[in-house]
């Protein structure tokens, strides 16, 4: 079963989502949700692996959804004709329908969104959902080389790619994992499997250069935790 | 390489009266001026041998003949450039056709003068050849001087006049482009709305069947109602008005408790004359910014009332004014554009919040539809 979230802020539009799904046995939904902010809550308790997302609601779009999860379940956006969200679908990687909902595109949309069990997704890797101005992009916690702080935003490396997220870096370090990210310095979390090279540096740190060319400088006492840690592993 | 040329009215065609008769004030005093200053000069050039009545009449005479020919030959002159439209081609002013004018121009007057002192003043052969050596040079050198004089006068006042019209003409066709276009863009079916609406529609269908038809009818009136407010200027009210009410009777639909509505309407105003899609576009814009927006539910409120020799008309929803996006004031301004174009100063909209609502008003002339 698909454990799937319906979100939209038009009790008719989740009617006609809900009749659309009841041909989908596979899916099951768990709750409706008629805003971000209760969508948001929905989502932590239930944890569903679908999510099907209006994208102009009250009080939040649907991207300031995404953005706000620390891990992103597949999502089907769903919304009636909205050019920039059409032109931010176009960056990012996932399926989205246009309203009235066309049940062929819906099937294909769900094939795609439930190909794979969303369980192993979320155990191997997950998402981040990152919006800057009108780009949006769907990005796998792997190909994330940097994170970097500005004030109370966050850069994001990735690819070729360094949007700015509304974020603290702090609140990256406490849900990224520990195993796969570490803490360089106060302004940097880097991904281990992006060091290309570590070197010493004079003041007793280290100096670390990443897949993407950048160098990030590491303090004494983070080198110490770090090597340390990676002895003992 | 042949540019199209533009192909303006002959200058003698639908002039209005008043160019007409500035030209015959100038003509007359112009004349009357040159005429009464010769006619004094040439009282002081008197030899005391000369008897004076008879030297009096006769420069009297000679002035008169002056002054006719003259203001008959400027006159002919004036025709002959109009007609060949000299002064409005954009090629530019045939300065040597001007020069060859003006001393064609000299010579008949002057030979029309000496023929004058012939008939008045008994010239003989012998006192015609000897006027041709002694006087000729200096007269036509002065005809000459006052015929440039008039041509100058006459291109400048003329050709200012042109520019001047073909800057209004120019002017009063951005004007009509801008209100066409203005139209059209108001014209547009908002899509965002439209598919919203099909998709209420197709829920409907399998809940409320009857509920569903009556949307149906309500779109197909106010999408029909849309597409044709391009052609006309103005509209009764309660046309808009019934438009207005489709749209909202479908966003209820769609909105349902959030979507809350109040109206005043003075039901005397429903005749007079109001430009389509108008009121429509601010309450589309109230709708798009207050009550999608809104978590809680938001009341809309219209009001159309007279004051004086206007009629005012609000459309407000609770919520606040956002100064972030500038879409917001896109409706609003480009209906404020519109009525500038229909009514000039007196029409206008602004858009203001106070205490929680954000209210559009418009005010325009209170004026029945045209027949």
């Amino acid at each position: 079963m698909i454990r799937t979230l319906i979100v939209d802020d038009e009790r008719l539009a989740r009617a006609e989502l809900r009749r659309l799904l009841a041909a989908h046995t596979e899916i099951e939904i768990v709750a409706e949700a008629a805003s971000a902010a209760q969508a948001h809550e929905l989502i932590e308790q239930h944890q569903p692996d679908l999510l099907l997302l209006d994208v102009q609601m009250p009080g939040g779009t649907g991207f300031d959804l995404l953005e706000s999860l620390d891990r992103v379940p597949p999502t089907i956006f769903a919304t009636a004709f909205d050019q920039y969200a059409v032109k931010a679908f176009e960056v990012s990687a996932l399926d989205y329908l246009l309203k009235p909902i066309e049940p062929r595109r819906l099937a294909a949309a769900l094939a795609k969104a439930g190909a794979r069990p969303a369980t192993h997704e979320r155990a191997e890797g997950g998402r981040i959902f990152i919006k800057d101005g009108q780009r949006c992009w769907f990005v796998a916690l792997e190909k994330i080389v940097l994170l970097e702080s500005e004030g109370n935003y966050t850069r994001v490396f990735f690819d070729n790619e360094k949007p700015l997220m509304l974020r603290p870096l702090t609140q990256f370090e406490e849900t990224l994992d520990a195993e796969r990210f570490t803490r360089a310095s106060r302004k940097h979390i880097v991904n281990l499997a992006h060091i290309a090279r570590m070197d010493s540096a004079e003041s007793g740190g280290l100096t670390l250069t990443l897949s993407n060319g950048l160098q990030v400088p590491m303090s004494r006492r983070r080198a110490a935790e770090f090597k340390g840690a990676t002895l003992e592993g | 390489m042949t540019q199209p040329r533009f192909q303006s009215e002959p200058e003698t065609m639908a002039r209005p009266a008043s160019t007409n008769r500035a030209f015959w004030l100038c003509q007359t005093l112009g004349w009357g001026t040159f005429a009464v200053t010769l006619f004094l000069l040439t009282l002081f050039s008197r030899r005391p041998t000369d008897d004076f009545g008879h030297f009096f009449l006769t420069a009297a005479l000679i002035m008169a003949i002056s002054l006719a020919a003259g203001m008959a030959l400027s006159q002919a002159w004036r025709k002959f450039i109009q007609r060949r439209a000299w002064l409005v081609r954009s090629t530019g002013l045939p300065v040597w056709r001007l020069i060859a004018g003006i001393v064609v121009l000299s010579v008949v007057q002057m030979g029309l003068v000496l023929l004058g002192y012939v008939v008045v003043d008994d010239f003989g052969v012998a006192k015609i050849m000897d006027w041709v050596r002694t006087g000729m040079p200096g007269t036509l050198c002065g005809w000459l001087a006052i015929y440039t004089v008039w041509t100058v006068l006459y291109v400048a006042t003329v050709s200012r006049r042109h520019t001047r019209r073909m800057e209004i003409e120019k002017l009063q066709m951005e004007l009509h482009f801008k209100d066409a276009e203005l139209r059209a863009l108001q014209a547009q079916v908002n899509p965002h709305f439209f598919f919203n609406s099909l998709n209420s529609i197709r829920a409907l269908i399998h809940q409320d069947a009857e509920a569903a038809s009556e949307v149906i009818d309500r779109l197909a009136s106010m999408m029909r109602y849309t597409l044709q407010s391009g052609r006309t200027e103005t509209v009764p009210l309660a046309q808009e008005m019934r438009a207005v009410h489709d749209y909202l009777a479908i966003e209820k639909i769609r909105f349902e408790d959030r979507l809350k509505l109040s109206e005043s309407i003075d039901p005397q105003l429903e005749g007079m004359a109001f430009p389509p899609m108008i009121l429509q576009t601010l309450v589309e814009n109230a709708v798009k910014y207050g009550v999608e927006t809104s978590l809680e539910p938001c009341e809309l409120h219209i009001s159309a009332q007279r004051d004086g020799g206007q009629m005012k008309l609000t459309v407000s929803n609770q919520g606040r004014l956002r100064e972030v996006t500038g879409s917001t004031k896109v409706g609003v301004r480009n209906a404020g554009k519109r009525l500038a174009l229909l009514f000039g100063a007196d029409a206008g909209v602004d858009l203001f919040e106070q205490d929680g609502w954000v209210t559009a008003r418009l005010s325009l002339p209170c004026q029945p539809v045209p027949a």
